[in-house]
């Protein structure tokens, strides 16, 4: 077992842990403790959920690169992708799930479908994609490069579909000014690149079983540009976004950025969002430094962390910003609040089932042979003497 | 110009002087001889009873906007389409009408159909509030229900957007998606949580939608969106929403916008109306008086 993998189990059983006391409140207390209302409906976990969802598009993007478009120095990283895309696609909906009104009646997502709702369409795009994800682990661990090229493509159509789909879910919505914009479903898609991308990056360095060759060096190469290069085009995308949306000076939408900036989660946009999900990765990657793994590694997971803050920052300003501005005190209730910060419940819920999904990505990795198997990463086969433990 | 509530005022009738004073008279006897024949209860009794309804239709506001829903019920619920009026010149900001519909709809904690915008206008010396109730628009083009995923949320044949409470996953889609804020989640909590005794009142049955719905904070519409529906199940019955009958200031006006004998079509056309928010091209069915 490598040594990551020892360290990092205990800590996500105790965040299972956790997340067990989350779920037994959730499933006996029901809504009672859960911080969001009706003004701002959504909190953490919806937040998470868009996350986790465009983090798996990434990862998946990963996948595709190697398989479907043959790049060979991403061969490792690409192994990771699928696990850590399916992974947290799961994590991504069960926090979806958890937050409906009705858990009991998900099922109508596919036996009431609605033809002209993004959301009910979504939700069979997100299984076929699920399928998708099942048939490339199976065919990896049947080494079947064919099949992982075909599905690798099926697979980067229902990712473009989903990761902007899920921009256009918060796009289409004229009550929100804030969300109302053409240019949020590529915002999403990027960031679900990049997100996905640096996750995978970061889990590759981590979770290394193989010897430093000139493999490990171009793929190390590959990510540190790669990365480089959607951090970028991020920053074009992001500042035409935010530009024009200020300078037009509609007074919702300023409001909002006002209340990003700097409301009360301020720091979830100066430190999460642009310090840990911006400034640090690019300095790394752009130094020298960013040439070597271990820097890579940790690039990767601060873009992973910042664009969790992110997404947070977008679902949260666009609630917090009421239809009418004395709204609120018409009818005063805590449900009809227009702050929120999640409740421990939420908390819990939330770091359990990502330590749920971080954990049988671990045990996937050290216990699936397919994964585990010195054949499986090839150069290990060269170097049997350097194997990890 | 009159307004139509002047207009129609039982106070202004027009009653001759020969005619009050033979009523008048008419009165004494009769009580005179009810004081000397009825035994003492049942003069008691009499004294109690209700006084006989004006006859005719458009002697009350509220009988002539009755008598509207009455003749809009007779026909083929497609040809009607509920509309509603307030006038912000006579809204007090009472909240008569919010609590009426909590009451109505025995309203849990946080759900809130009607409630009542205040906003201050001006600066001082100059100051003067405005009161503005925001119901349901019952739009006819409503962003709530194409965004809907499992197609629980619908533009009924009368112009009411209905919620299934049995097909409502609770995804809250729509309470976002409502430009209005019109839409508010129930939560399942009960205004006496954590309080030895749940009382009666909580578990009263609400009529939504012409159902019986018992809420126990487990089954449905707890976990549900929920919404302003004008009453649909008082409607049905020949009565008007209980915002409309409670409005102690006969601000807020109701009736079938096919009917052009209706009042609300009469007050829907005039040049001081507005509807909320109307760029966005949601078309609400809710017009303000300004």
């Amino acid at each position: 077992m490598l040594r990551a993998s020892k360290v990092l189990i205990p800590v996500f059983l105790v965040a299972m842990a956790l997340g067990a006391f989350g779920l037994w409140d959730r499933l006996v207390f029901g809504k009672a403790n859960l911080a969001f209302g009706s003004y701002i409906p959504w909190g953490l976990w919806v937040g998470l959920y868009i996350y986790l969802v465009g983090v798996s598009g990434g990862a998946f993007l990963m996948a595709f690169l190697h398989h479907g478009l043959g790049i060979a120095a991403l061969r490792r990283p690409a192994r990771y992708a699928v696990p850590i895309a399916l992974l947290t696609l799961g994590a991504g909906l069960s926090l979806v799930l958890l937050d409906l009104g009705r858990m009991e009646r998900f099922w109508y997502l596919y036996t009431r479908t609605s033809s002209t709702s993004l959301l009910g369409m979504m939700v069979w795009v997100y299984t076929v994609y699920a399928l998708v994800l099942i048939a490339m682990l199976v065919a990896m661990a049947r080494e079947s490069r064919q099949a992982l090229k075909w599905l690798s493509f099926a697979g980067i159509v229902l990712v473009v579909t989903f990761g902007g789909g899920e921009g256009a879910l918060f796009g289409v919505l004229g009550s929100k000014p804030y969300w109302n914009s053409g240019i949020l479903p590529v915002r999403f898609l990027f960031s679900a690149f990049l997100s996905g991308l640096g996750l995978v990056a970061f889990a590759t360095v981590l979770f290394k079983r193989w010897a430093s060759d000139a493999e490990d060096a171009a793929a190390t190469r590959f990510l540190r540009m790669g990365l480089l290069g959607l951090l970028g085009l991020n920053i074009v995308v992001e500042f035409a976004e935010i530009s024009v949306t200020l300078y037009t000076g509609i007074p919702a939408v300023v409001e909002a950025y006002r209340l990003m900036m700097f409301g009360e989660h301020w720091w979830v946009f100066w430190i999460v969002q642009l310090a840990a999900g911006l400034a640090l990765p690019l300095l790394l990657l752009a130094l020298p430094l960013g040439a070597r793994p271990g820097w890579l590694g940790l690039a990767g997971l601060l873009i992973a962390l910042g664009y969790a803050g992110t997404k947070q920052n977008l679902v949260l300003p666009g609630l917090a910003i009421p239809e009418f501005r004395t709204l609120p005190e018409a009818f005063v209730h805590a449900r009809l609040a227009v702050t929120y910060f999640p409740s421990v419940t939420e908390w819990f819920l939330a770091v359990g089932v990502i330590g749920t999904a971080a954990l049988a990505f671990v045990l996937a990795i050290e216990m699936l042979p397919f994964l585990r198997n010195h054949e499986a990463w090839g150069a290990e086969k060269r170097e049997p003497h350097r194997l990890a433990a | 110009m009159r307004s139509p509530d002047r207009k129609s005022s039982p106070d202004e009738k027009t009653v001759s002087r020969r005619a009050f004073l033979q009523g008048l008279g008419g009165l004494a006897a009769a009580a005179g001889v009810a004081t000397a024949v009825l035994p003492e209860a049942e003069a008691a009794e009499a004294g109690r009873a209700l006084p006989a309804l004006p006859e005719g239709e458009g002697e009350n506001l509220l009988l002539r906007m009755q008598a509207d829903v009455r003749r809009a019920l007779r026909k083929p619920i497609a040809e009607r389409r509920w509309a509603m009026a307030i006038d912000l010149r006579k809204c007090i900001g009472c909240s008569a009408c919010t609590i009426a519909c909590v009451a109505e709809n025995k309203l849990p904690p946080g759900v809130v159909y009607r409630p009542v915008i205040e906003e201050e206008v001006g600066e001082y010396p100059h100051v003067s509030r405005r009161f503005v109730p925001r119901p349901c628009m019952q739009c006819d083009n409503p962003p709530c229900v194409p965004v809907c995923p499992v197609k629980a949320t619908y533009k009924r044949p009368d112009g009411i957007v209905e919620i299934n409470y049995e097909a409502c996953i609770g995804c809250r889609y729509c309470i976002t998606a409502c430009p209005y804020g019109a839409r508010t989640a129930d939560f399942g909590e009960f205004y006496t949580d954590g309080t030895p005794a749940r009382q009666a009142y909580e578990t009263e049955p609400s009529h939504e939608y012409g159902r019986s719905w018992r809420r126990d904070g487990k089954g449905s519409p707890s976990g549900n969106a929920r919404k302003c529906h004008f009453c649909v199940h008082r409607l049905e019955a020949g009565m008007l929403p209980a915002c409309v009958t409670t409005c102690i200031g006969y601000a807020t006006f109701f009736g079938d916008m096919n009917d052009p004998e209706s009042l609300i079509h009469e007050l829907a056309g005039r040049r001081n109306v507005m509807r909320l928010k109307e760029e966005l091209g949601t078309k609400p069915q809710v017009f303000y008086l300004t």
